[in-house]
């Protein structure tokens, strides 16, 4: 019984012309998308390596020099894009790749592409993931809105139910017979997503790049099954098609086109982020606290007083290797305090952003989208942390043979200084802090089960 | 077979009972003629029966089941034909027809489900087109394979020959001879006096959503039908 209603189902939407045409735009719009965003990860990523490699030989190539004078010399940590970029770049393009790691400061990314865009672009551009997560949802609508309310004005359904079919076994065959037709357009998504994790991910992470693909496909099923029986809920609820589509077409529009932007600007103002410029000078004017010399003084007096001298040139190890490593773990301690508060800032907006999924589905999925694809927010900030805690050891190791380098003129070996390499956290925590929107995501899956199964028991022909 | 019991039902929207105490019995072999002006309470009747409509009093039974407290199991035993067959125009004739029949409970062949649309007077020809193109006799022909084709015990019949023309209309005659014969209690709904006078045992004439006249086979041979159904009108 159910699988007729599931083939006539599947038969009658693959006949329709206009899914055919619908589906057939919507997988070609995502696969352009796609492979644009391959080219793209594959130029970011030659770019990084080349970058990376061109940064290092300079940094070798230092010849003999005062260690701090490289330190401030520097040297760039570049972020290689992530390979599921190719269905959702996130963030990537708003919070930069790449960080100058140098003596005395914690810098902010550099090579931020939206720092170009325009307003317009804040809409974001196309990609698999804003197809899967704000057009797909529309073609759903577009396949289930007549489901139960077409039938009825068309009179088939008063047949249906004349011939003792139960209603429940009518809303399993089509919802099964709709996520058949589906399939169709998300195989070829699901293909690129595993396609890019397993062909981009360098050696070492494809097992857990495939993972992500994996469970990028299942939350965007759950994401557009949930879309689907909300579709049928209202289809049998609805007393004409006319009303189930407009009903379904508003909820579309607020609550995947306008509630994600509503809730980035509730974020942003309950919980605003400082001006760059802000942010500079109040740091700056912290780290130039004058009572930092004093404690200096201090040091310097306890050190003399360590070694039994009265002159910091009668000390036998470099005085300004120490007075410089201490400057810097006295800056640390104020960019940590400066940083930690502009990322809890971030964390807050992604919370509100999070609980938006009261509302709809939509936040849900971007977010949880973003952070399998390892381009949201909390995993860019973990490259930040990354690229931080290298420079410190950098300085650390800088300092150290400046200090102990008196009476020596042996040059430091530059190789002392490990090349930089950013290690993605794993799947599991990248979606620890996204388990409410997991469970958000779960919770409309089953309420809008549930609404459609309570729905069609009061079916009326 | 095809019982209501002091079946009664009004509408929120209207005054009058739409169905008023009815009491009716439709035995196997029989054909019952509903006559009536549209409102009378034919349609209702039959919606009682299939459960569409629930009775505000009395009972609506099918082969002795209440059809309120088994609405599954009483649709099962009974073919309906509406006024107006609809179908889903992407699939054939055939396709329609082994669909209905699936949902119903029955798979037959593919030469089975055609045979089943030449008794009901389609056209080969015309059993593998897509039936958006159908006349609505065509589709009515198809309703009527449908019903057929569910083997049931019971038929109720909401006009189902509007549309037909004549020769069909005689073909569908026919084919209600035959079903009778075989035992099936038929219950039709119809503006056609002279069909009813044709094909029914007996006929009843509604109005205000009574029983004003009931006519057995053998009273039907010797009445001026129409005379008597105008006349009820008049009153």
């Amino acid at each position: 019984m159910i699988a007729t209603i599931v083939r006539h189902t599947f038969a009658e939407l693959v006949r329709d012309g206009r899914f055919r045409l619908t589906a057939a735009l919507l997988v070609v719009l995502a696969l352009v998308a796609g492979l644009a965003g391959w080219q793209q990860v594959r130029a970011l990523h030659a770019e990084a390596a080349a970058a990376g490699t061109g940064e290092r030989g300079r940094w070798l190539g230092q010849g003999g020099k005062n260690p701090h004078a490289a330190a401030h010399y520097g040297t760039y940590a570049f972020k290689a894009p992530r390979p599921l970029a190719v269905v959702d770049p996130g963030v990537q393009a708003y919070l930069g790749s790449a960080v100058f790691l140098e003596a005395h400061r914690q810098n902010e990314p550099l090579h931020r592409p939206a720092q170009d865009g325009t307003a317009l672009q804040r809409f974001g551009d196309l990609s698999p993931a804003l197809v899967g997560q704000a057009l797909l949802p529309l073609l759903v609508i577009l396949l289930g809105y007549a489901a139960f309310a077409g039938e009825r004005e068309r009179g088939t359904l008063r047949q249906l139910l004349a011939l003792g079919v139960q209603p429940l076994h009518l809303l399993v065959g089509k919802a099964l017979g709709c996520i058949a037709a589906l399939t169709l357009v998300l195989v070829p998504l699901a293909a690129l997503g595993v396609a890019a994790a397993a062909l981009l991910a360098p050696p070492g992470q494809q097992g857990d790049e495939l993972l992500r693909a994996l469970a990028w496909v299942a939350v965007h099923t759950i994401y557009l099954g949930a879309f689907l029986f909300l579709t049928l809920a209202v289809s049998a609820l609805a007393r004409s098609a006319r009303t189930a589509l407009v009903v379904l077409l508003g909820f579309w529009l607020i609550g995947v086109v306008a509630l994600p932007r509503a809730l980035s600007d509730l974020g942003r103002s309950l919980h605003p982020t400082p001006s760059s410029l802000a942010f500079r000078n109040e740091l700056d004017a912290a780290l130039g606290d004058p009572h930092g010399r004093e404690t200096l003084e201090a040091q310097r007096v306890a050190i003399l007083k360590q070694y039994g001298v009265s002159r910091t040139q009668d000390l036998p190890i470099n005085w300004s290797g120490i007075a410089l490593q201490f400057g810097e773990e006295r800056a640390n301690q104020i960019f940590d305090r400066f940083f930690q508060g502009l990322w809890a800032t971030l964390a807050a907006q992604d919370s509100i952003f999070q609980l938006g999924a009261i509302v709809s589905p939509a936040p849900a999925i971007q977010l949880l989208s973003q952070a399998l694809a390892g381009n949201d927010t909390a995993q860019h900030l973990n490259f930040l942390t990354q690229a931080e805690q290298h420079r410190r050891e950098m300085q650390r190791t800088l300092n150290g043979a400046l200090r102990d380098s008196k009476g020596s003129n042996a040059a430091f070996d530059w190789n002392r200084i490990p090349p930089f390499g950013f290690s993605p956290p794993p799947i599991t925590s990248a979606l620890a802090p996204l388990l409410p929107s997991l469970a958000f995501l779960i919770a409309w899956f089953a309420a809008t089960a549930v609404a459609a199964t309570v729905a069609v028991r009061r079916l009326r022909a | 077979m095809l019982t209501t019991e002091a079946l009664t039902k009004r509408f929120p929207s209207a005054a009058a009972l739409a169905v008023d105490n009815l009491t009716l019995n439709v035995a196997p072999g029989e054909l019952f003629a509903l006559l009536g002006p549209n409102g009378a309470g034919k349609t209702t009747t039959i919606n009682c029966l299939l459960g569409f409509v629930t009775p505000d009093a009395g009972r609506a039974l099918i082969d002795g089941l209440d059809v309120t407290r088994e609405p599954l199991e009483t649709k099962r035993r009974v073919a309906y034909i509406p006024e107006q067959v609809n179908l889903y125009g992407y699939f054939s004739g055939v396709e329609n027809l082994a669909y209905f029949s699936e949902l119903a409970g029955h798979r037959y062949p593919d030469a089975g489900l055609r045979k089943f649309l030449a008794v009901a007077g389609l056209e080969p020809a015309a059993h593998d087109r897509r039936v958006a193109g159908y006349s609505k006799g065509m589709r009515q022909k198809v309703g009527i394979a449908i019903a057929l084709a569910k083997q049931a015990k019971a038929l109720l019949l909401d006009e189902p020959t509007s549309g037909l023309d004549p020769s069909a209309s005689h073909e569908f005659s026919q084919l209600l001879h035959q079903l009778r014969e075989q035992g099936l209690a038929i219950l039709m709904a119809t503006h056609d006096l002279f069909r009813a006078k044709q094909d029914a045992t007996r006929v009843g004439i509604m109005r205000h959503g009574r029983l004003a006249h009931i006519l057995t086979a053998d009273e039907l041979g010797h009445t001026d039908l129409e005379k008597l159904y105008l006349e009820t009108m008049g009153n």
